[in-house]
């Protein structure tokens, strides 16, 4: 028999008994559905984290924090739970890292590969409010500080800041902020000033540091909602926050960042040059990495599930194959009679499971697509879930992803099929045709 | 004469232990090219299995046949598979049909196993239903078939190959005497101008004294294997003729 032929023939006997082989569909649905959405889920959150770290930037972007005893996630862990922690004459931070001594900070700068007039140090300055110039209104706010060769975000308008220049730069992490400011669009704000004002903590005096408004980034899930401020902004700031602390309190810097020359250096090599003084390295990857490991393992068990239904359902099809298979004896016989090979035999009946699979795969990764499909245009709607991140999609179907969920869907079938099949191939001629 | 088959010291036996029934008893026997054999005997007598075994469709308990010389029990399964597909044609007294495809699809299984293009095989399959006076069923699904339309869709079946030996078991069983003759003309029709092996197991006396030799079964062994004188074949064919041509007038006289 020709392939052709045999793939007919399969096809046209999965519908004759329509109720059963609609049954082992659905249960190869459920499992193909559930493997679908997860896995497009999986790669629509990824692509998601990834267009946001290709805009990002940050290659040769590596933070250092101090070498912390207890590991980072037992710090977090016992920070959830409320244990208290013990005093360490301040020389540790909330998150058990100790404090980076002056010699580990130079040792930092002058690691090779380390690009040195892109160290920031972690002495973060703060405000007591920020007013607009344009309607007065005053907001607090956290300041970040970033490196700017490799580091870019995605802007709305405007450029990204710059730590080498005198003049006083803040850049809006949103279009809320431009809004709140009293401005009509980001265009609009773009050079106009943002007022910094500390209040003095001993003479109540209000100290101004009007910085000049650069850019306005896009909503993105690796910046929080803080202004980013560059150095010289910070550095006056910070100068006034520690004015009355003494000496020794001063200069306490629990981690620092730098950018390293990444094309002449591994991460690994840098990590291991700051591992030497005794920090810890961090770069954006590793970040990244986090942020994935979270979603990757909630995924991770869905996908569990769904191959636990598909393993249900190849119990569905073999079932189902069995039960054809005592039905169309006769049929078998007349093919052997008639010359047909055990193989093709076989060939037809795993064949048909194969289909089975396949238009099981079919129909969940069909229903999936549409489902999320669904789900993410209304997620996208003026006040769906999704709204601040117009360019993430909930799933995301590529050809990738989805062909070797089908074909493996179609696998697990075939296996199912290949008992019944041996079966039914084994029969002599005519025991099968005599079996009622 | 070239000996196509030849079975030696057949036994066939049914069933275990306590249920065990002998139907074939160590049975000799040897079957020339171009000869037309009848099988007859009592229902029960063993002529179904013989044949079966003849056709390689069933193993003997014990004994070999052997087809142009070879132990079948030998034979590769491609060789086999070939020698079912291409050279043996058969007609069972159960008819075994696909009863949910149509009548062409039924008649075209041999020639879709030997991977004949759609259109060759949509044409000899309709060229053997027309030999049997079914074309207008073709398209009819095989259980909606009267008990003789479905021995002739077996018909066709069998001769759809163009095979050099034809197995039939009761061809005519369930036919009336014209389309019986009309089929038996076309079996010793394919006999004698194809030189087409045929054995042919029935219990109607006039069938079997039209072929060349007629073997006796009785309880599971062989009785009597005559071969019939070749006047008397002459005779019987003269006979066929003129029974074709009553027929013929009969059915014009209707
Ligand atoms: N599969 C089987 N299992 C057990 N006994 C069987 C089987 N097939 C046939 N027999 C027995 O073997 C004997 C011969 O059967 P067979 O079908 O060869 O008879 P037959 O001569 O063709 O009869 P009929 O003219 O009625 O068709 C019968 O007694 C039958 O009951
Ligand atoms: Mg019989």
């Amino acid at each position: 028999m020709k392939t052709s032929d045999l793939i007919k023939q399969s096809n046209h006997n999965l519908f004759r008994n329509k109720a059963r082989t609609i049954l082992t569909i659905l249960a190869i649905f459920i499992g193909s559905f559930a493997i679908c959405t997860t896995t497009a889920i999986q790669t629509g959150v990824n692509s998601f984290i990834d267009s946001q770290v290709a805009s990002f930037g940050g290659e040769g972007f590596i933070q250092a924090y101090g070498k912390t005893e207890t590991d980072t996630s037992q710090a977090i862990q016992d920070m959830q739970i409320g244990r208290p922690k013990k005093y360490n004459d301040g020389n540790t931070n909330e998150m058990g890292q100790p404090a980076i001594t002056e010699e580990q900070i130079e040792q930092f700068r002058n690691i090779p590969g380390i690009i040195k007039d892109t160290v920031l140090v972690g002495r973060f300055g703060t405000v007591t409010y920020v007013q607009s110039t344009k309607n007065n209104e005053r907001f607090t706010t956290q300041l970040n500080q970033m490196t700017t060769k490799t580091v870019h975000y995605d802007m709305v308008a405007g450029t990204n800041i710059d730590n080498n220049t005198d003049e006083y730069q803040v850049l809006l992490p949103n279009d809320l902020w431009v809004e709140s400011l009293g401005y009509g669009s980001s265009e609009e704000a773009i050079g106009q000033k943002l007022d910094f004002v500390w209040s003095d903590p001993v003479t109540a005096e209000l100290k101004h540091f009007p910085a000049t408004i650069v850019g306005v980034q896009a909503p993105s899930v690796l910046n929080s909602a803080a202004v980013l401020i560059n150095t010289p902004l910070n550095d006056a700031l910070y100068a006034e926050n520690v004015k009355y602390l003494p000496a020794t309190e001063k200069g306490k810097v629990f981690t620092v960042a730098a950018e390293y020359d990444y094309e002449k250096y591994s991460a690994d090599e840098i990590k291991k040059a700051i591992s030497d003084i005794g920090l810890e390295g961090m770069t954006v990857a590793d970040i990244i990495g986090q942020i994935k490991g979270f979603f990757d393992a909630i995924t991770t068990i869905f996908t569990a599930f769904g191959f636990i239904a598909l393993i249900a359902a190849s119990i569905g099809i073999v079932n189902t194959l069995l039960m054809s298979v005592q039905e169309r004896t006769r049929e078998i016989g007349l093919m052997k009679t008639f010359g047909m090979s055990k193989i093709k035999i076989f060939f037809s009946f795993a064949l048909e499971a194969t289909l089975l699979g396949f238009w099981g795969a079919i129909a969940g990764l069909t229903v999936s697509f549409l489902l999320c499909t669904g789900v993410d245009n209304v997620a996208h709607t003026s006040d769906g879930f999704l709204k601040a991140f117009p360019t993430m999609h909930l799933a995301e179907f590529s050809p990738a992803v989805f062909i070797p969920v089908v074909l493996t869907i179609m696998a697990i079938a075939f296996i199912a099929g290949v008992l019944p099949a041996t079966k039914a191939s084994k029969k002599n001629p005519i025991d099968a045709l005599r079996y009622e | 004469m070239e000996k196509i088959i030849e079975a030696k010291n057949l036994t066939k036996i049914y069933g275990k232990k306590s249920n065990k029934f002998t139907a074939l008893k160590d049975i000799d026997l040897s079957i020339y090219k171009g000869e037309s054999v009848a099988i007859v005997g009592k229902s029960g007598s063993g002529k179904s299995t013989l044949m079966h075994l003849l056709a390689l469709l069933d193993k003997p308990t014990k004994g070999t046949v052997y087809i142009d010389g070879n132990d079948a029990s030998k034979l590769k399964n491609r060789d086999l598979n070939k020698l079912r597909n291409e050279r043996f044609g058969f007609v069972f007294q159960q008819f075994f049909m696909n009863s949910n495809d149509t009548v062409l699809e039924n008649v075209l299984l041999p020639l879709k196993i030997a991977k004949k293009g759609r259109k060759e095989r949509n044409r000899l399959a309709k060229d053997a239903l027309k030999v049997v006076d079914l074309e207008a069923k073709e398209e009819n699904k095989a259980i909606n078939l009267s008990g003789g339309q479905k021995q002739r869709v077996c018909i066709a079946r069998a001769v759809v190959n163009d095979p050099q030996i034809i197995f039939a078991d009761e061809p005519t069983g369930n036919l009336d005497s014209a389309t019986g003759d009309k089929i038996t003309d076309l079996l010793f029709d394919l006999n004698k101008n194809k030189g087409v092996t045929l054995i042919i197991v029935t219990h109607d006396e006039d069938l079997a004294k039209l072929c060349g030799r007629i073997i006796r079964v009785s309880d599971g062994q062989i009785i009597s294997d005559q071969t019939v004188r070749k006047d008397s074949h002459q005779k019987a064919s003269e006979r066929l003729e003129k029974e074709a041509a009553r027929v013929k007038k009969a059915n014009r006289e209707k």
